[in-house]
Parts: structure tokens; C-alpha cells; sequence
């Protein structure tokens, strides 16, 4: 799959689904307007809303992992911080143990969250709901192991000392520089999902997080898709991880608890279940808000609660579902 | 002689996980709802405890226990009938509903932070730190109330579902709400008793639980081993969730002895996966529920 997304606008498409290319393009307008957001709005604004630009670009990578696996495939995970901590640790361990380079230590990382994906996502044979509290336990194993596992974490304490990004004789040495890596990563992550959205294994994951019975019945391997899908979330969550070393510039297994599994669970719902620009939105909403509400601290998860009930009874579609259905109006208007 | 306390302070916690294992099996009975709040009401619970202990110094502990359980089954009341209700009657998505619950338990465990603040506190009472001895063990006192309240909340919920009109009702609501409907029984009124009445069973295990630890806004964590608890026993089935509850409770007390302490949750929860990978609905899904 080449990262060519600008020639890419037209997904394959069968004659059997017109509109399709109504909504591929629009998919991709979308991903225009938000990713030149994204990239210009905390460059310009910098110092502060930089480094609110990095830690959004983190999680807006996580939460785009687990759109994915729950909004398209329909697979709740309870424990996705577990993989962002996997691929925070490993990126940090490869490189200040071996003096591995980022993007090296980066697929690692990657690689490792995917192989512990791919272990969680063996119990999808388990039902429903019994799959989903398995993903909790999961969570907090990988947790409870980054937390005592002292030799190689550092327990509690964590670790300091975090070496820069470099790559092939650049480094990152300033907050912009790491920026822009994440912002990198980020915009292929996110083409590279819409034009998987819009192919074959894409419609296959939707259609079994509509009906698991219905895509089976009419030939989809739904086990082995649901396999890929949970692995395709971890990994990229391990990807986002990876850079939380780097923004922090330390790393803790505080990061990593379910706390943080719920944060990015509500930033795709507030955002929208299903759109992947709706991942990003979300993880931009409740990264940056809680920032501007610091007097109101010790409220920040009971707002978040509030607005993720909020969220459910009145856009049961997420803010994305709010905005394509304006968009629908606007259009409908314009062409009646 | 650390065997036996050992083994005591198991089915003690087992217990606990019990009863808010069957607050969480009766709610996915009665709605097919998995309530990830239920642990949350059960730290509710354990506050409402200790705002009696507070207001009313000297009060038995067993009323403590009452009130906190009729306290919790108004709020799960008023739960399900504002949060919850709307959702299930749409038909919403398994993962809406989760997460709706997920919310819940957040504003819930919040909210209990801004009143009762950040602080865990201890209920003020003689039996925090009372012991007794059985047979030359020193035990906390506490446990005999969990050796009474526990059997006495299961024969209550036993007669209840087999001979009050309404328990049967709630079960035949739960079964088949269609038919349940044309014999007279509202199907909502019914999902709102059976969230009342596990937010009471949960409300108890928090009092119970308050004791031998401490309260606070985070203790809900502790409930959530009662999922894999409800979960080892098969969703749904109360002896199941009873069963769950020995199983990670002793589970966890002695591979945390065996192993390492730190690593009980964990322990707790491969417990659950173990299970779940060789019989993948719970051990007590072929039986008759």
C-alpha cells in the first residue's frame, strides 16, 4: 500500500454501491482540512499549544488504532493503554539499552504491541462481552507487570534520561522537530486507514461490527478479520506509544492505566464511532479542553464522564456524525 | 497457622466479589446489560456507610449495612431509570452500552470525590479494628458479620426469586419480557427493581468490604475483580457468581502468596482468562440458571 494519498482519492469501488465515491472523496476532504489543522494551528500558536500538539498527535495516532478495531470491527478493548505502554517501553528500552536509532526502536515497538495483540486477540473466540472484560484483565496484567518488573522498568519510579529522536544524522532537538515526526506519523497513519476503510478488508471489518452473524453467513472469515483487526489497533497504538517517551520525556507506568484506556475510548466515542476523523477530534477535544479548564483540575473525570454520557444520549454519532449530517443538509440544500 | 488466615481472609474477599458479582449477573439477567458502574455503586455504597457511621455514632453496624443498601437501591433506581433506560429502549449498540456504564461509573466515583474528597477514610467504628479469635486465630471482627450478611442475602435473594411475586416476576421479565407482558408484568418496572435491588447486594459487599481496608473514591477498582468473578461463573447465574467470587478470591490470596503480592490483580484476571479459554461462557453455562 503506497502512501500516495493524494492519487488516491478514487478507492475500488463495484458497481453494486454507488455513492461510494461521494463519500471516499469526502473522506478525503475531510482528511485535508483536519490534517492542515493539525499541522499548522500549533506551529503557528507554539510554545505551549505545541506541546499540546504533541501530546494530541499521540493519542489522535492511538485512538485511530482503536476506531478501528471498535468503531469499524466492533471489538471493544477496555485495555488499549496496555499497548500504548508496550510501545512506549519498548522504544525507550531499545534505545537507551541497545543505542537503537528511533525508527528502529519506533518498529519495534510497533512489533511488539502488535505480537501482544495478536495474543489478546487469540481469546476473540471468546463471546461478546466475555471478550471484552478479558481485554480489562489484559490491561491491567500488562500493567501490573510494567509496575513491578523493577529490573526492566524501573517499577514505579520510571525512566529518565530519554535520548532524542534521531534518524539517519537528523535529530530532533527541539519541541517542533518532535512535532513534526508525530505529525509524520500521524497523516500516513490516517491515510493509510482511510484507503483501507474504503477497500475490501475495510467493508469486511464494518460488516462485522454491524452483524457478526450476517458477515459470516455471507462468507466474510470473520474470526481471522477480527484477528487482523485487533492486531492492526494494537500495533498502531504501540506507534503512538513510542512517541510518549519522547514528549514527556520521561516515562511512568502511571501513563498506562485505565484511566488512560477509558480517555482514548471516550475521545472516539465523543468523536464519533466509526469516523476516523472523528478519532482525531476527539483525541484534539480532550486533550486540549482539560488544558484550558486547569482551575477546574479535580472536576477533569467527572467532566469527562459527564461528557461522555453527554456524548452517548445526544450524538449518538459522535461529533463527526453531527458534522456529516450537516454536511448533508448543506449539500442536500445545494442540490436538491 | 498463616494457612488458615489465609484461607479465612480468601473467603472473605471472595465474598465480597460474590455479592457485587451478583449485582452484575442480575443486571445482565434482567437487561443483558453489562454494568461496568456496578463497582462504582459499590464504593457508593461503602461512602453511604460511612456518612451513617459519621451522623450517627453508635449506630449498629447491621444497620449501617441497611441503610447504605436502601441509599444504594434509590440511586440504582434513579440510574436506570434516567441514564439507562433511554438507551436500552432505542435498542443501542452492546459497546454504546458499555461505555454508557463506563460513564456512569466515572461521575459516579467522581462525584464521590468531590463530597467525601480525595482521601481514603476509615469508618469510625470499634469493628475497623477489632479482632476475634476462632480455634487461636486471630481474625478481624468484621468477618463475622460477611459469615452472616452473605448466606442471609442468599437464602433472602433465593426465596425471593421463588416465591415472591415479584422475583418471579422479575425472572419471567428477564426470560421472556413479550410473554412476561401479556401475564401482567411491566418489563421496565422490572429492569428497574432488579438495577435497584443489585445496587442494594452491591451496596452491602462495600460496607462489608470498608472494614478490612478503607474507603474511597477509587476503591471501585477492587470491585472490578467481581467481573472476573461474574464472569468465571458464567454471566448471569447468581451460584455462578457466588462460585466466581471463592474462586478469585482464594484464587488471588494465595497465587499472590505464592507468586508475589503485587502481582494479585493480575493473578485474579489470568485466573479468569485460564478459565475462559478452556470453558469460554463460565464454568456453570450448561447448567440450568
Amino acid at each position: 500500500m503506497s502512501a500516495a494519498p493524494a492519487n488516491a482519492v478514487t478507492p475500488a469501488q463495484s458497481p453494486a454501491q454507488p455513492g461510494r465515491r461521494g463519500r471516499g472523496h469526502r473522506d478525503w476532504i475531510v482528511f485535508a482540512v483536519l490534517m492542515a489543522i493539525a499541522w499548522l494551528l500549533p506551529i503557528w500558536l507554539g510554545g505551549f499549544a505545541l506541546y499540546l500538539g504533541c501530546v494530541v498527535a499521540f493519542h489522535a495516532i492511538a485512538a485511530l488504532g482503536l476506531q478501528i478495531m471498535v468503531g469499524l470491527a466492533g471489538q471493544l478493548s477496555l485495555g488499549h493503554a496496555a499497548f500504548l505502554g508496550i510501545g512506549a517501553y519498548t522504544t525507550v528500552l531499545l534505545e537507551k539499552n541497545f543505542g537503537l536509532s528511533f525508527p528502529v526502536a519506533c518498529l519495534g515497538a510497533v512489533f511488539a504491541s502488535a505480537l501482544a495483540g495478536l495474543v489478546m486477540a487469540q481469546l476473540v473466540r471468546l463471546s461478546g462481552i466475555y471478550f471484552k472484560i478479558a481485554t480489562f484483565g489484559f490491561g491491567i496484567i500488562v500493567h501490573q507487570i510494567i509496575s513491578n518488573w523493577v529490573s526492566l522498568t524501573g517499577g514505579t519510579a520510571g525512566v529518565k534520561g530519554v535520548p532524542p529522536i534521531s534518524f539517519l544524522g537528523w535529530t530532533a532537538t527541539s519541541r517542533l522537530d518532535l512535532f513534526i515526526a508525530e505529525m509524520v506519523a500521524l497523516t500516513v497513519v490516517y491515510a493509510l486507514l482511510i484507503r483501507l476503510t474504503h477497500g475490501r478488508i475495510g467493508r469486511a471489518f464494518r460488516a462485522i461490527g454491524q452483524n457478526e452473524v450476517a458477515a459470516r453467513s455471507i462468507g466474510v472469515p470473520t474470526h481471522r478479520y477480527q484477528i487482523v483487526a485487533i492486531t492492526l489497533g494494537c500495533a498502531i497504538a504501540g506507534l503512538g506509544g513510542s512517541f510518549i517517551p519522547h514528549v514527556f520525556r520521561f516515562v511512568s507506568p502511571e501513563t498506562f492505566t485505565w484511566h488512560e484506556s477509558l480517555l482514548i475510548l471516550i475521545m472516539i466515542t465523543v468523536g464519533g464511532l466509526g469516523s476516523l476523523a472523528g478519532a482525531v477530534i476527539g483525541a484534539a477535544l480532550l486533550v486540549v479542553l482539560p488544558e484550558y479548564l486547569r482551575d477546574f483540575a479535580q472536576y477533569k473525570m467527572l467532566a469527562y464522564g459527564v461528557f461522555l454520557i453527554l456524548a452517548l444520549v445526544f450524538m449518538p454519532r459522535g461529533i463527526a456524525g453531527v458534522g456529516s449530517s450537516l454536511a448533508e443538509r448543506f449539500g442536500r440544500g445545494r442540490r436538491p | 497457622m498463616t494457612f488458615v488466615i489465609q484461607l479465612m481472609s480468601g473467603l472473605a474477599v471472595g465474598c465480597i466479589y460474590g455479592l457485587v458479582a451478583i449485582g452484575f449477573s442480575m443486571i445482565y439477567r434482567a437487561m443483558g446489560l453489562v454494568n461496568f458502574a456496578q463497582a462504582d455503586i459499590m464504593m457508593i455504597g461503602a461512602f453511604l456507610g460511612y456518612a451513617i457511621l459519621v451522623a450517627a455514632p453508635g449506630i449498629p453496624f447491621w444497620l449501617a449495612i441497611i441503610g447504605a443498601m436502601l441509599g444504594a437501591a434509590l440511586l440504582g433506581f434513579v440510574i436506570e431509570r434516567v441514564a439507562i433506560r433511554p438507551s436500552v429502549a432505542r435498542r443501542a449498540d452492546q459497546v454504546y452500552l458499555v461505555l454508557l456504564t463506563l460513564g456512569i461509573g466515572i461521575v459516579l466515583s467522581n462525584g464521590a470525590r468531590l463530597i467525601w474528597g480525595a482521601d481514603p477514610v476509615v469508618y469510625p467504628t470499634g469493628l475497623t479494628h477489632q479482632t476475634l479469635t476462632l480455634a487461636g486465630y486471630p481474625l478481624p471482627a468484621v468477618y463475622l458479620y460477611i459469615a452472616v450478611v452473605m448466606p442471609a442475602l442468599l437464602v433472602g435473594l433465593h426465596l425471593f426469586f421463588t416465591r415472591t411475586w415479584l422475583g418471579l416476576a422479575l425472572r419471567a421479565a428477564a426470560d421472556d419480557p413479550d410473554t412476561a407482558a401479556t401475564m401482567g408484568v411491566r418489563p421496565a418496572l422490572a429492569t428497574s427493581v432488579s438495577f435497584a435491588l443489585a445496587s442494594a447486594i452491591g451496596a452491602a459487599a462495600g460496607v462489608l468490604y470498608a472494614p478490612i481496608s478503607y474507603v474511597s473514591f477509587d476503591m471501585g477498582v477492587i470491585g472490578v475483580k467481581a467481573f472476573a468473578a461474574a464472569v468465571v461463573g458464567t454471566l448471569g447465574s447468581i451460584p455462578g457468581a457466588v462460585l466466581g467470587g471463592f474462586i478469585i478470591g482464594l484464587g488471588e490470596t494465595f497465587g499472590g502468596q505464592l507468586i508475589a503480592t503485587e502481582y494479585q490483580d493480575s493473578i485474579a484476571f489470568a485466573i479468569m482468562i485460564g478459565i475462559l479459554l478452556l470453558k469460554p461462557t463460565g464454568l456453570l453455562s450448561g447448567a440450568r440458571r
